[in-house]
């Protein structure tokens, strides 16, 4: 279809006017939940770093000791921020690209109050020490079922904006976003059944579904952003239907075998963990792919990044997504897992993964976003910029310190002349900058807070510039 | 926009900022959403596309191992056919057990603590009737036992479900063999046997009632 073969600028009801008027309440809640979570486990994440050099602090209250914290800052952020965050960008970016208004929202708006509820009672389960004891899914299973029960009809309004679509083609955004609201119900479902006794096959599911909820989940929400932003910021085509296409397939058919290559060494099957690093390494496929036709979208227009805050959050968090997935190709080969595995170089590389990619893709989203959906102006370019740099230098503080340190951790940790306290003793100054860099991205994420509040509040200064709505079609497309 | 409204100091604060501010108004008139174009891509890239593919197949076909319910197949030396029969010392595993389970009480001399726990040294349950040893390792003792040095009025313990009948035989191998002490060796077997025929007998043995089932196992082993 041709940019003009359907008006975007219209008054009809596909107009984008009339779409965002509808999206607006639902997304809104979605999205300040979702950065009330962000805050709450930034502090967690703050706790548990700087117990990791200085373990007695706090140490007095058991709710507040280092194993319940810190599993309780990779659930807020997973379950709070980057699935509330995300589902909300999702509706937003279906009901653009299928031109439908979002559905269900009195029943969108009700799950996430339950979700929010679920959380809470999640999280006061978790302090208080009940927890199921598996990464990534610490909360008790009633709670984890209530979760997913709140995606699985946000993914139903997903559906029914599918089947109800006004457009022809689906944008390949649109398939990402659509497999991720069937694949997340599957693995949440499938790691909430009491199937899973035996501790072998316990930790096989764990890694299936911590793994999965990065790729099959967070991953095809950020790239659907990235694919949608970068042409509409630059307003320039996608480089390759048929590269979309092959980087779309490959990660469906790839990613699910991807996590047992945690447990490399563990008494599960060989062929299982051969078959799982070879699936590993596949990913370069779609993950090049990706890059390729990224790249070749945006070569030319790069000096947007220094005008758009969207552009440069979602090409921050592009090359993030290269990056931290090659990275995950050879650190699955079994020669390379033997040195970082159970080091803090997985620590920092998951954060590549969640932060600079995902995190990073949420909040170029939000402030494309938030600015249709409220009819208001971001208040302060300086603080948008500031938020940058915080969160982005902090980001790189974080995790390339803490994998070189993960590196030479491992490296003693083989040595069987160097005892195990000094291979914990020398990672000390590599923990202290990570919590240095968390004090930056915490202090990034309140100016991003801050700037969310005045947005949704509408306080400030009006927008002096054209609505995104303005029914005048050719200053509108200027 | 008034030029009044450029005096506020919201305003400076926009106008410090032009070109993000502008180009962010820019993006806010929104371009329309293009469609996709159709290039084929880099010829690298197929090549690393047939790379990994080549790379994957053979990391398969390298490390596949066997589809079965093993672990750590090819990365660990296959297990040998027949297990060598190895020659166990019976009295050195006996010392490793009566160090681990009887020498908090026994002692390492094996000489116990006057009035408390009896010695093994010398004793004539051990080294005379060793079925009594077996016996009280494996249901216990307790009740009131006269001695010549001492009286003792304690609790032996059970161990019939911590000890296998070999360690039985290892450790009153050893305590026959140890402390001043000189005896035969154990049979496992008759561990075994002594194991079967008390199955029935719960509970500890006082002093009467070792003798009598020593005596009546002695009679029936004896056939």
């Amino acid at each position: 279809m041709s940019t003009t073969h359907f008006s975007e600028i219209d008054s009809s009801a596909q107009s984008i006017r009339f779409l965002d008027e509808k999206a607006r309440n639902v997304v809104l809640f979605l999205i300040v939940s979702g950065v009330f979570w962000l805050l709450f486990g930034s502090l967690l994440a703050l706790l548990a770093s700087i117990k990791m050099h200085a373990p007695d602090w706090l140490g007095q209250w058991s709710f507040l000791t280092f194993g319940r914290v810190r599993p309780l800052h990779l659930n807020t952020m997973v379950y709070g921020w980057a699935s509330m965050t995300g589902a909300g960008v999702a509706l937003w970016l279906l009901s653009r690209m299928l031109r439908v208004a979002i559905p269900m929202r009195p029943y969108i708006a009700g799950v996430t109050v339950i979700w929010n509820l679920a959380l809470v009672v999640g999280s006061f389960q978790i302090l208080a020490g009940y927890t199921r004891g598996i990464e990534w899914l610490e909360f008790p299973v009633s709670t984890m079922i209530v979760i997913v029960w709140c995606i699985l009809v946000i993914g139903i309004a997903a559906m029914l904006m599918l089947f109800n679509r006004n457009v022809q083609t689906l944008y390949v955004s649109v398939w990402y976003l659509i497999a991720a609201f069937l694949w997340l119900p599957l693995l949440g479902g499938v790691s909430s059944l009491p199937i899973f006794n035996t501790p072998t096959v316990q930790a096989g599911m764990n890694w299936w579904f911590a793994h999965n909820a990065l790729g099959l989940w967070f991953t095809p929400i950020g790239l659907a952003a990235a694919y949608y932003f970068i042409p509409k910021v630059i307003g320039r085509p996608i480089y390759s239907y048929g590269l979309s296409l092959l980087g779309f397939w490959g990660l469906a058919l790839f990613y699910n075998w991807n996590g047992f290559h945690h447990l490399i060494g563990s008494p599960l099957p060989t062929w299982f963990i051969t078959i799982s690093i070879a699936a590993s390494v596949m990913m370069i496929i779609p993950v090049i792919v990706v890059a390729v036709n990224h790249h070749m979208t945006i070569v030319g227009s790069f000096s947007a990044v220094k005008y758009s805050p969207t552009l440069r959050f979602v090409v921050f968090a592009a090359m993030s997504y290269t990056f931290v997935s090659l990275q995950g190709s050879i650190q699955a080969l079994r020669s390379v897992n033997e040195v970082i595995h159970f080091t803090h170089f997985v620590v920092a590389h998951a954060h590549i993964g969640m932060y600079a990619f995902v995190t990073m893709m949420l909040f170029g989203s939000c402030y494309y976003i938030l600015p249709r959906l409220t009819n208001w102006e971001w208040q302060s370019g300086k603080l948008i910029k500031l938020h940058f740099w915080l969160t982005a230098l902090g980001i790189i503080l974080y995790t390339f310190p803490l994998q070189v340190g993960g590196v030479l951790q491992g490296l003693a940790m083989n040595n069987p002349d160097i005892t195990f306290s000094d291979t914990v003793t020398m990672t000390i100054p590599y923990l202290i900058t990570r919590s240095v860099a968390g004090v930056m991205l915490t202090a990034g994420h309140l100016i991003f807070a801050y700037l969310v509040i005045r947005i949704v509040a509408r306080v400030g200064l009006r927008p002096a510039v054209p609505e995104s709505w303005n029914p005048k079609l050719e200053e509108a497309r200027s | 926009m008034t030029e009044d409204n450029k005096k506020t100091p919201e305003f400076q604060d926009r106008e410090d900022n032009r070109s993000m501010q502008e180009i962010h108004s820019a993006a806010f008139r929104e371009s329309p959403l293009p469609e996709e174009g159709n290039e084929r891509g880099p010829i690298w890239m197929y090549a690393v596309i047939i790379l990994t593919f080549a790379f994957g197949f053979f990391y398969i076909g390298r490390y596949l191992g066997e589809v079965s319910d093993r672990a750590h197949v090819l990365f660990t030396a296959p297990p040998t056919e027949a297990v060598e029969e190895i020659e166990v010392d019976l009295i050195a595993e006996g010392q490793r057990i009566y160090g681990r389970v009887c020498q908090a009480c026994h002692q390492a001399n094996g000489q116990g603590i006057a009035g408390v726990f009896p010695t093994l040294a010398g004793t004539e349950w051990v080294v005379e009737q060793p079925d009594k040893s077996v016996l009280m390792i494996l249901n216990g003792l307790q009740g009131e036992l006269v001695r010549e040095r001492a009286t003792y009025n304690g609790v032996m313990p059970p161990f019939a479900r911590q000890l296998d009948d070999f360690e039985i035989a290892a450790v009153v191998s050893y305590i026959r063999n140890a402390f001043g002490n000189e005896g035969s060796e154990i049979d496992p077997d008759r561990v075994a046997r002594i194991r079967e025929l008390t199955a029935d007998i719960s509970g500890a043995y006082n002093p009467q009632t070792i003798v009598e089932t020593a005596a009546r196992i002695g009679a029936e082993l004896a056939e």
